[in-house]
């Protein structure tokens, strides 16, 4: 966990949408899903590195099923991005940080 | 970076590797590549890992490897091999940047789950279509999932899902199953799952905005006749195809792509290169036996850098 990746449910999603700037990523994960545990780190290092580009979300798919069910996610981990509200870019899988860099960029 | 023994993976082959190269004082650096501890980390009960009485989880099993690794003075790191030179010393360099050179490397890489190769199932990944049973269960509550394939794996997925969905289609091209019978037992007598059999997946089918999957078409593998199926998820468990990409121009390859090695050893062609675990293994596939090889490995290693001979194997007539 890091401050650069906020922990979102569906009580502070809209807050998060709301927040300034305009490209929003959020990682869909799951406790019992060892490629999203995996995935955590690297997620972190980009959310640091690029805080100035993005802002960073995480969404627990047990905590939040209602909001991995609106963006349509049947896999995880899926790294969505947004850009002005609206998904750009999904990243279904575990993969290199620099495929997460580049989505990032890319928006 | 330098280090006398790099180790690329960590699965039970590349931790095992670890523990015996540790302990002889080789201070091995290991790599765990893209998924750390490889694909025990999705697998749920192991019960044919000797030591265990009761089952016990794959990730869990992985875990106390990458422990008692650590504990022997292995150092363990994170990233990715993205490049790899095995001529003129040895040379790999990851996605962090960081540049390796190694006396010895272990090539314990493992191997990566096959998908099916139709654009379909390109099309549909994180909308239906999944090689992760573990990880995606949890979408199919209540619905309908077809799992492909008829070894181990698709057995264990059809089994695990069988336990969320409401009812699990295995579809297999052949008339029998390759799992071991105590599978097949509890497959047959569960009353959620039926099997497809001479099938196989011709495409995938569903809706494009969103892409969520709603069927497959089957091709029946007798006669070429096609059916279709209504299903929300497709999970392919067609086994595994060795992950050679950083060596496959450097290294000569066994069919169906495994790295050659020496009989009887972890040897490659290249003085000072090891293959231990799936990335060799065209026979067993076990995670006893990778852990197996990557003890033979470490102590070839270990041969190799105190300047004690080997045997290298001669370079196949046509690899």
């Amino acid at each position: 966990m890091t401050q650069d990746v906020t922990t979102i449910d569906a009580s502070n999603f809209n807050d998060f949408m709301n927040e300034p700037g305009q490209v929003k990523v959020l990682r869909f994960w799951a406790t019992w899903c060892r490629p999203c545990i995996a995935l955590e780190p690297t997620y972190n290092e980009v959310a640091t590195e690029m805080k100035d580009t993005a802002r960073f979300g995480e969404i627990d798919i047990d905590i939040a099923p209602e909001l991995a069910g609106s963006f349509g996610i049947r896999s995880v981990p899926t790294v969505v991005v947004l850009k002005d509200g609206l998904p750009i870019d999904m990243v279904v899988g575990l993969n290199p940080k620099s495929q997460y860099i580049q989505a990032v960029k890319a928006a | 970076m330098h280090r006398k023994l790099i180790i690329l993976g960590s699965g039970p082959a590349g931790y095992t590797a670890a523990i015996y190269a540790a302990r002889a004082g080789l201070e091995p650096l290991l790599l765990t590549g893209l998924e750390p501890g490889g694909q025990l980390t999705i697998t749920t009960d192991v019960e044919n890992y000797p030591g265990f009485a009761d089952p016990i989880q794959g990730p869990w099993l992985v875990e106390q490897m990458r422990d008692q690794a650590l504990r022997m003075g292995t150092e363990v790191v994170t990233d990715i091999v993205t490049e790899a030179q095995l001529k003129d010393g040895l040379r790999l360099t990851g996605d962090s940047g960081t540049v390796y050179t190694a006396d010895a490397l272990i090539i314990a890489t493992g191997a990566k789950a096959r998908w099916l190769g139709l654009p379909s199932e390109t099309a549909f990944q994180g909308g239906g279509v999944s090689a992760c049973a573990t990880c995606d269960g949890f979408f199919y509550r209540g619905r309908t999932v077809v799992v492909v394939g008829g070894g181990n794996t698709a057995v264990e997925e059809a089994l695990f899902l069988a336990g969320i969905a409401d009812r699990v289609i295995l579809v297999h091209r052949r008339d029998s199953l390759r799992a071991e019978k105590v599978l097949q037992d509890r497959l047959f007598a569960h009353p959620k799952i039926e099997v497809e059999w001479h099938a196989e997946v011709a495409e995938i089918t569903g809706t494009d905005m969103p892409k969520v999957v709603t069927g497959v078409t089957l091709r029946d593998t007798r006669d070429g006749s096609l059916r279709t199926l209504e299903t929300d998820g497709v999970f392919v468990a067609i086994g595994h195809s060795p992950a050679t990409e950083l060596f496959g121009d450097q290294l000569p390859l066994k069919p169906g792509g495994y790295l050659q090695t020496a009989p009887d050893s972890t040897a490659t062609v290249v003085p000072g290169v090891f293959a231990a675990g799936d990335v060799t293994d065209d026979q067993f596939r076990q995670a006893v036996t990778a852990a197996g090889q990557g003890c033979m490995a470490a102590l070839e290693a270990d041969r190799y850098l105190a300047g004690l001979p080997l045997e290298i194997p001669a370079e196949p007539a046509s690899a």
